[in-house]
């Protein structure tokens, strides 16, 4: 009866064994493929990105934060802030970011702050531009087209 | 230019680190390619801690008043050990196998270097959070609550934005494209590390190749330098492996410096993110456990009084403690939860085959001291990720779609690990005794 349960659990055990065995092959098998991908998308579809400037990756992967945030830093005093009207969460993140010190403030989130902050300029998308004659339009000097539109709060 | 002086930089990091580990006496006789990888590590966790507390003190951070003292101290070094100083020596393994492997090893990372550099920072969390601390912190000149307050991030902690504007610091100027470099860094060392541990327990062939199994996974390689590199996870996965992974080694012991230096590195990752204040309580716990033996109370100090900086710095500047305690268990979730995670572990184009392995292993292992610890911290932690979804206001749907395999990110060195060690003993060691005894 021993031998009996002893040589069931030996099976048992070459089986789970073999099983194992078969996955970490596989596992190999499916890593080496993934590599080979990964160098085929390289040298592939992200090949022009080699031959990018940083200013022209930033333009490839962002094309209006970019002419904004530009602006923004070449015109804004430091210590101005800015409010962002409209909904591109992505495009207030990214100019949070690029132009700090100055402030960015966007209209959906401006009540999580338990005081209310002071903004010094609207800042508006080429999609929500109003139409005030204060404005002052951010054109792309390459395309032509309008980026976005500031306003000064005490205007 | 810059590119130079951020190698320069993480070998300086890492000497720092290196000379530290070698004075507490951890890793003596053992692989320079294991000092220097989890030297790295200490060296970070010094600046981190030094500019936290230069901020906090009101000492203003320059070249000379953050690297200064450090120079000094590996100049120091040198003299002290004039002499007793073993030399690096390079020696590339023997067999075709192990050279293959490690090839492909090396092509990893630079497959992971120059995807980092393909793109501008572009991550979310990078964009919104770590680098705009690293950015915010060095133009602010140091951590201002309210520059905390204006992000709404108030309990998120400042290493990674520390450790980004240091390097701003040395250079003078912010340089994100450069520092996106770090994160494959990050990936190197933990490759490096996690070689070095695992071929102190098997032959280098197969160490070499479940290296290569772990470095290859997908989500790793995004965070290391493709669209995900920037975010705090990676380098958080980093000081987990190395803080569990000495820590169960020095569970039980009564060497006092060793366990001074391990205990302060088991607290540092409550200073890369959030979930690493759950990851020291857990550590926190089994070292308190081994007391009885060690006697060495005072020596875990050093990772307390980490614990504590952090949350009465928080407490001192009205930030707010974190937002864990904000939520109440909603158990209604549990089944949205159960399969959201579910269809994680077994998405294998980001994980190839790590979570159905690591699942069909834990039936399977061989239960040692160390295995078996090394499986309790890695449920604990896990199940606190999966406690934050039944506490989150969010929809957790939606929330685990976004964040959950950044968690596994966490834990995903020591799953890999654990699956090493196990596949070893049921698979090739048998073997190896096998023809051992013939």
């Amino acid at each position: 009866m021993q031998k009996k349960n002893f040589s069931k659990n030996n099976k048992i055990a070459s089986i789970a064994r073999l099983l194992l065995f078969s996955l970490i092959i596989f596992w190999m098998f499916l890593s080496i493929l993934r590599l080979g991908y990964s160098f085929f998308r390289l040298l592939g579809e992200e090949r022009y990105l080699f031959s990018l400037s940083a200013a022209e990756k930033k333009q490839a992967f962002f094309a209006n934060p970019d002419i904004i945030d530009e602006y923004i830093t070449k015109h804004l005093k430091q210590e101005d802030a800015i409010m962002l009207y409209g909904t591109d969460g992505g495009l207030y993140f990214r100019l949070r970011y690029l132009v700090y010190p100055r402030k960015v403030y966007w209209e959906n989130n401006i009540g999580l702050y338990p005081v209310k902050p002071n903004w010094s300029y609207k800042l508006y998308t080429e999609k929500n531009l109003p139409s005030s004659k204060n404005i002052k339009l951010i054109i792309d000097s390459k395309t032509h087209k309008i980026a976005g539109g500031l306003v000064k709060t005490n205007e | 230019m810059n590119e130079i002086l951020l190698i320069i930089y993480v070998c300086f990091l890492s000497l720092i680190g290196a000379t530290i580990l070698d004075i507490a006496k951890i890793f003596s006789g053992r692989s320079k390619l294991l000092l220097f990888s989890i030297g790295f590590g200490v060296g970070v966790s010094m600046i981190i801690i030094q500019m936290f507390l230069f901020s906090w003190l009101g000492i203003a951070w320059s070249r000379e008043v953050l690297f200064g003292p450090w120079l000094l101290w590996l100049v120091l070094y040198g003299i002290a050990k004039r002499g007793k100083i073993s030399h690096l020596s390079i020696s590339l393994p023997k067999g075709s196998i192990e050279k293959v492997l490690l090839v492909l090893l090396v092509i990893l990372f630079c497959y992971a270097a120059i995807e980092s550099q393909l793109r501008p920072v572009i991550g979310w969390d990078a964009v919104a959070t770590w680098f705009m601390t690293g950015k915010g912190f060095f133009i602010d000149g140091g951590i201002r609550p309210e520059f905390y307050r204006y992000l709404q991030i108030q309990d998120n902690p400042p290493g990674m934005g520390l450790i980004l504007s240091s390097f701003y610091v040395l250079i003078g100027k912010v340089d994100d494209q450069v520092t996106l470099l770090f994160f494959t860094v990050f990936y190197g060392m933990l490759l490096c590390a996690f070689l070095s541990l695992l071929s102190e327990k098997m032959p280098l062939r197969y160490s070499l190749f479940f290296t290569f199994l772990f470095a290859s996974t997908q989500e790793l390689l995004r965070q290391a330098g493709r669209f995900e590199a920037g975010y705090a996870d990676l380098p958080l996965a980093y000081f987990f492996f190395v803080s569990t992974c000495l820590s169960l080694e020095y569970f039980g012991k009564r060497n006092f410096r060793s366990i001074v230096v391990v205990s302060f590195l088991s607290a540092v990752p409550i200073f890369i993110k959030n979930e690493g204040s759950t990851m020291y309580i857990i550590l926190a716990f089994l070292w308190l456990s081994s007391l009885k033996k060690t006697k060495n109370l005072f020596a875990l100090v050093t990772g307390f009084t980490l614990f504590a900086f952090w949350n009465v710095f928080k407490l001192n500047q009205g930030l707010q403690l974190s937002y864990l305690f904000k939520g109440s268990l909603d158990l209604t979730r549990t089944t949205a939860i159960f399969s959201g995670v579910m269809s994680e572990f077994i998405n294998i184009s980001r994980w190839n085959l790590l979570w159905i392995a690591f699942f069909i292993l834990i039936f399977l292992f061989k239960k040692t001291k160390e295995n078996v610890l090394l499986l309790l911290i890695i449920f604990l932690q896990l199940w606190v990720y999966i406690l934050i979804y039944f506490i989150t206001p969010l929809n957790p749907a939606a929330q685990i779609i976004g964040s959950f395999d950044r968690l596994l990110l966490h834990l995903m060195p020591l799953v890999m690990f654990f699956i090493a060690l196990t596949s070893y003993d049921i698979l090739i060691r048998p073997k190896l005794f096998d023809a051992k005894s013939k």
